[in-house]
Order: structure tokens, then sequence, then C-alpha cells
């Protein structure tokens, strides 16, 4: 078939296709949560949830999140440019796949959507997407015949797994196509204009309060468990525990983190306003009285090291 | 090699102010910026040599910034603007790209920012390489064009992989991929007083059908999130009340 013959017959199809139906793309099972979401709105809907997974050994966990019906197929993305979804949802990070597959079916997209609701007379997807690092949020409504939006599985309440729920796997004679980007593998790599603190999503630092080197070594291990870029103040530049890519102030480096983590900081001037735009302080002080308190959201008064390695142990 | 590059103009973090408490975002200085990865991208597309064409949607602001962008060295401005244009939203902006990029022709590499300001990533690049068929490269760092392969690294969560595509397509750069250049003193002030640095295109000129223009997307106000609550002591089993608190990001 020639290319416009082709094209002829995609657009019928789209013209004529019933849009209909929650679907979810989960490649990953850390976005298997989403089926929570879809679910809460398919019942007050009245619709059935479509879950569409890679590997069909987590079918059975789909369903018990709240699919009706599962797919398995080897790019969810691809693959749910072939059916006709209603409202479509993908993890956060699978913003680019979500963009390509809302294109294809000439739909609105609101990524990285809170307090998603649907209008039950009009259809509209109605949602919120945070701009400025999350300062405030811009509410959308969505009025395509599909409707897409990405969800960060973090921002959802815990979901509600009922094993005894029943689902069913319908198979499909998808065949992926050749992905067009072909992965060459990892390779070992710095940028440029590497800045990680001015990038991280989440960063431990560590002030003289943190006491001595056991104490830093606590500070980084809970770095690492955490995923977190490590950094500290001025007082740890001089203590020679952090260099001056990851001193963070206003001669070093200024961050904007989601979470920051301030242990034995005890945050003068200079470190609090290069922290201001953190959306999230967590402050750990032997002193009541240290200026960090004063900007964080979570205080902790306490010896840093003994909190460290209490949280250590409960964290595992 | 004809590279384009799609710039947009923002409100400067800046001048914003947001008072949660009062439910309003104040803009206390109206002053517009440079997407910040933008900037990389049109670095990028510089570093790579040949002929670079600069695309903006928009009014003033757009055109101030396609003017910083001959200034650092783009041939070519294009700035689309029209009336109708006023409720473009990311699939009606999409199909007006594609249009252009078609109207300039020759054209085998489209970059932009991987982020917008407010970094969660964007959706123009991947929409416009769907509607192009073309390939789309997202998070790029190092970029390198041989014949008619584009190499690139790009980012995968905090590593790094190498991968390949055929041209054309379209390349979202990374903001922290490199250091973009300063405009040469002189270029500025000749492309600022140059009347004609930046070509005005209307809707008119590119041929695009009523349901092309029509926006799926309804902007219907702001919301804010609670009110920070600074300074609050954990009381009890604050490790646990921590440990819950960090086991969520
Ligand atoms: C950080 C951030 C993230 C956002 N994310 C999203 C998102 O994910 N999805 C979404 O749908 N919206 C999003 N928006 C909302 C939307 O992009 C903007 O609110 C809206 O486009 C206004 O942009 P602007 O003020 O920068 O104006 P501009 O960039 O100048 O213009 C916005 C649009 O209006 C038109 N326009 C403006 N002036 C003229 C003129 N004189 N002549 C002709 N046309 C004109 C153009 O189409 C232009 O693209 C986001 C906004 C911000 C600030
Ligand atoms: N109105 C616009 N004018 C010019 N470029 C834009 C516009 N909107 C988006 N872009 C480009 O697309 C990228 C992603 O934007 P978005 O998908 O809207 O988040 C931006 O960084 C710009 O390069």
């Amino acid at each position: 078939m020639d290319m416009d013959a082709l094209s002829a017959l995609m657009g019928e199809d789209l013209a004529a296709a019933s849009y209909a139906d929650i679907w979810v793309s989960a490649p990953d099972p850390a976005d298997l949560p989403l089926l929570g979401e879809a679910r809460r709105l398919a019942d007050s809907l009245g619709c059935y949830v479509h879950a569409v997974i890679t590997d069909e050994a987590q079918a059975d966990r789909a369903i018990a999140l709240g699919a009706d019906k599962v797919h398995v197929a080897g790019r969810p993305g691809e693959f749910l440019m072939t059916q006709h979804p209603e409202f479509c949802f993908f993890a956060v990070n699978k913003l680019h796949q979500a963009a390509r597959a809302a294109q294809r079916h000439k739909a609105g997209l609101i990524s990285d959507a809170r307090n998603l609701r649907v209008d039950e007379v009009s259809r509209a997807l109605l949602g919120s997407h945070p701009v400025y690092g999350g300062e405030y949020l811009l509410d959308f409504a969505l009025t395509s015949p599909a409707k897409f939006a990405t969800i960060d599985p973090r921002t959802l309440p815990e979901p509600y797994a009922d094993p005894n729920r029943s689902g069913e796997v319908v198979p499909n004679n998808f065949v992926a196509p050749e992905p067009r980007v072909r992965d060459l593998g990892p390779v070992d790599y710095t940028p440029q204009a590497w800045r990680p603190l001015t990038k991280a999503k989440v960063i431990v630092s560590v002030g003289r309060g943190i006491r001595d080197a056991e104490g830093v070594a606590l500070a980084k291990r809970l770095a690492e468990r955490l995923g977190a870029e490590f950094g500290g103040d001025r007082s740890a530049r001089d203590s020679g525990w952090v260099d001056e890519e990851h001193e963070i102030g206003l001669t070093g480096v200024e961050v904007a983190p989601k979470v920051y983590v301030a242990v034995g900081v005890r945050g003068d001037t200079v470190h609090n306003a290069a922290i201001a735009r953190a959306q999230h302080i967590i402050a750990i002080y032997p002193n009541p009285e240290a200026p960090i308190f004063a900007v964080a959201d979570q205080v902790v008064v306490g010896e840093p090291k003994e909190v460290l390695t209490k949280l250590l142990a409960m964290l595992g | 090699m004809n590279t384009l590059v799609i710039l947009r103009a923002i409100q400067d973090p800046a001048g914003l102010s947001v008072n949660r408490r009062a439910q309003k975002v104040f803009i206390n200085r109206e002053q517009y910026i440079f997407n910040p990865s933008d900037r990389n991208a049109l670095e990028a597309a510089l570093r790579l040599g040949g002929e670079v064409t600069v695309l903006g949607v928009g009014g003033a602001p757009v055109e101030q910034v396609l003017r910083d962008a001959r200034a650092m060295g783009a041939a070519r401005a294009i700035q689309v603007t029209d009336e109708a244009l006023k409720d473009a939203d990311a699939l009606v902006l999409t199909h007006v790209f594609k249009r252009a990029i078609e109207q300039v022709g020759g054209v085998v590499l489209v970059m932009l920012g991987a982020e917008v300001l407010d970094g969660d990533g964007a959706q123009i690049g991947p929409r416009l390489a769907e509607a192009l068929d073309w390939a789309f490269v997202g998070n790029a760092y190092e970029l390198k064009v041989n014949h008619n392969t584009l190499t690139a690294i790009v980012a995968r969560g905090r590593a790094f992989a190498r991968v390949e595509a055929d041209l054309p397509a379209v390349v979202a750069v990374a903001p922290d991929s490199n250091k973009p250049r300063y405009a040469h003193a002189g270029r500025i002030i000749s492309i600022f007083s140059d009347a004609n640095a930046v070509e005005v295109w209307r809707l008119a000129d590119l041929d695009l059908s009523e349901s092309e223009l029509q926006p799926v997307t309804e902007l219907r106000g702001e919301s804010f999130p609670p009110e920070r609550e600074l300074g609050k002591r954990l009381e009890g089993d604050v490790v646990a009340q921590l440990a819950e608190t960090l086991r969520r990001i």
C-alpha cells in the first residue's frame, strides 16, 4: 500500500473510531501504581481500565491493582497508537512516548498531572501541571477525543491491591516497529557544563555540626541510599569534606531540589539564600536556635550522627 | 547541513512572586528570557556548523529572543505571529512548527531545549518528531553528524548512553550539555538596529487547515500548593517520620 492510501485510511480510522476507556502504559513495575488512579476514575465513569505491559508476569499484579484488561506489547507507546484510548496515562519519566502517542491521536497532554478529574458531561480531562519548580500549578482542561496525562507515581496514594479482582489478558498480534533510535550502550561521560547539584532532585548536605569524618560517611551513605547528590556548606568546605563544586551557598552553588536534607548545617544567611528554591527542607541540628530551622519544613533537634544511624537502619 | 532551532520566550522567574495564601501570582517585572535549555540547543547547533535558522511562535518577547539568537550566530530568524495563535496549545504549535519547517525547506535536523524552565520535560520535541515522521533523540549531550547519521550521548537517569539515528531527526538538548557563547557586541548592535533581522510570517503564509489550528487544551486557571509551614519541630518518633518522608521521594 502506498503512503497516501495508508494515511487516508488512518485519517478515516481516526475520525470513525470511538475512543473509550482508560488505558495505562506500564512498561516498568514502578509504573503499575498508575492503575490505582485509573481505577478511581473508571469507577466513577463506569468504564474499563486497560493495562499495557511488556512482561506477562506482571499481569496478575496489574489486575490486582485495578486493570480489567491486560495487553502485553513490546513497546506500549507504539501499541497505544494502534488503540483508541479515551484517557491514556503514562509515568512521568515516559513523557517522550506519551507525547508521540498523543500527537498521533491529535490529543492534548497534561504533563506531571496532579488532581485529575473528568467532567462527566463534557468528558473533558481536568488536571493541574506544576510550573516553576512547583511554585504553583496551571489548571488545564483537555477536550480532544483522546486525552493524555503523565503522572508521577510518587504523587499518588499507596495503591490498593485486591488479589481477588478479576481481569483478563487480551491477546494481540501487535508487532512493535524497530526503534528509529539505535542504542549503542552505556558510556562513561561527564558533560562539559556538568553541575550535578544544580540539577539534583534530592540533596543531602553537611556542615560542621556533623562533627567528624565518621558523621560525613554516614551522611554520604544516606545520599547513596536516596539516590541523592552530596554537598556541604562553607564550613564543610573549610573542613575539607566537599570541594568548590559541592559547596552550597551564594559563593558556591545555588540549588533547587525537591527535597533538601541538611545534616549538621547551622544555616547561615548565604547558605539559606542558596537553598531558597528547594521545595521541602529537612534539617537535623543539635542546637534548637540554629537559623537553618527557620527555613525548614521538618525540624529535628538532635545529634546528627545518632539520628543518621537510626534513620539508615530504618530505611534498610 | 540545514539545522533549525526552535526558541521560546518565557517570563523571567526573577520577575515573579507567588503568594500561596492570597492564591495569586504577581508579575513584578514583565521581562522575557530565552528558555534556558533552548540556548543550549542553539549553541549545540552552532557548533555542528552549517546554516542555522531559528524559529519561534509569538509576539514581541519571542522577537527579542530571535534577535539574540541572530547575534549569537544564527543565519536566519523566522517569527510566526498571528492573532489567531493566541490560544495555541502544544498540538497546534506542533502543526505550526511542522508547516514552517517544511516551508523553510531542506532542514534535516531540528533542535530544541529538553526542558522548559519548570524542569519536568517538554512535549513539543517528541510531538514534532511524530508529526514529521522523523526520529526523536531526547536529553542529548554530545552530538555528531557523519553523512546521514547522527550520534548522541544521552542521559538515562544518572548514567549516560550513546545512541544513533538516521537523519532527519528532532533532537532535544539538555540544559547542562554545553556553555552557550555570548553574542559579539558589534553583532548585537547591527542585529538590533536591522529591521529585517527577523522575518515575520503570518498564518496565511503557512496553509494550515482549520482543524490543525483547533486547540484541545484550555487553560482554566491556576492553583497553589498549601502554604509551607516552616520551622515545624517533629515530635515523637522523629526518625520514623523522616523515614516516611524520604521513602516517598
Ligand atoms: C513553565 C511553564 C510550563 C508550561 N507548560 C505547559 C504545558 O505543559 N502544556 C500547556 O499546554 N501549556 C503549558 N504552559 C502554558 C502556556 O505555554 C503558556 O501559559 C502560554 O503559552 C503563554 O506563554 P507566554 O506568556 O510565554 O507567551 P508567548 O510565548 O509569547 O506566547 C504564547 C503563545 O501565544 C501566541 N501568541 C502570543 N503573542 C502573540 C502575538 N502577538 N501574535 C501571535 N501569536 C501570539 C503564540 O502562539 C505563542 O506560542 C506552561 C507555561 C509555563 C510558564
Ligand atoms: N510558543 C513557543 N514558541 C517557540 N518555541 C516553543 C513554544 N512552545 C514550545 N516551544 C519549544 O518547545 C520546547 C518544549 O516546550 P513545551 O513542549 O511547550 O514544554 C521549548 O523549549 C521550545 O524550544
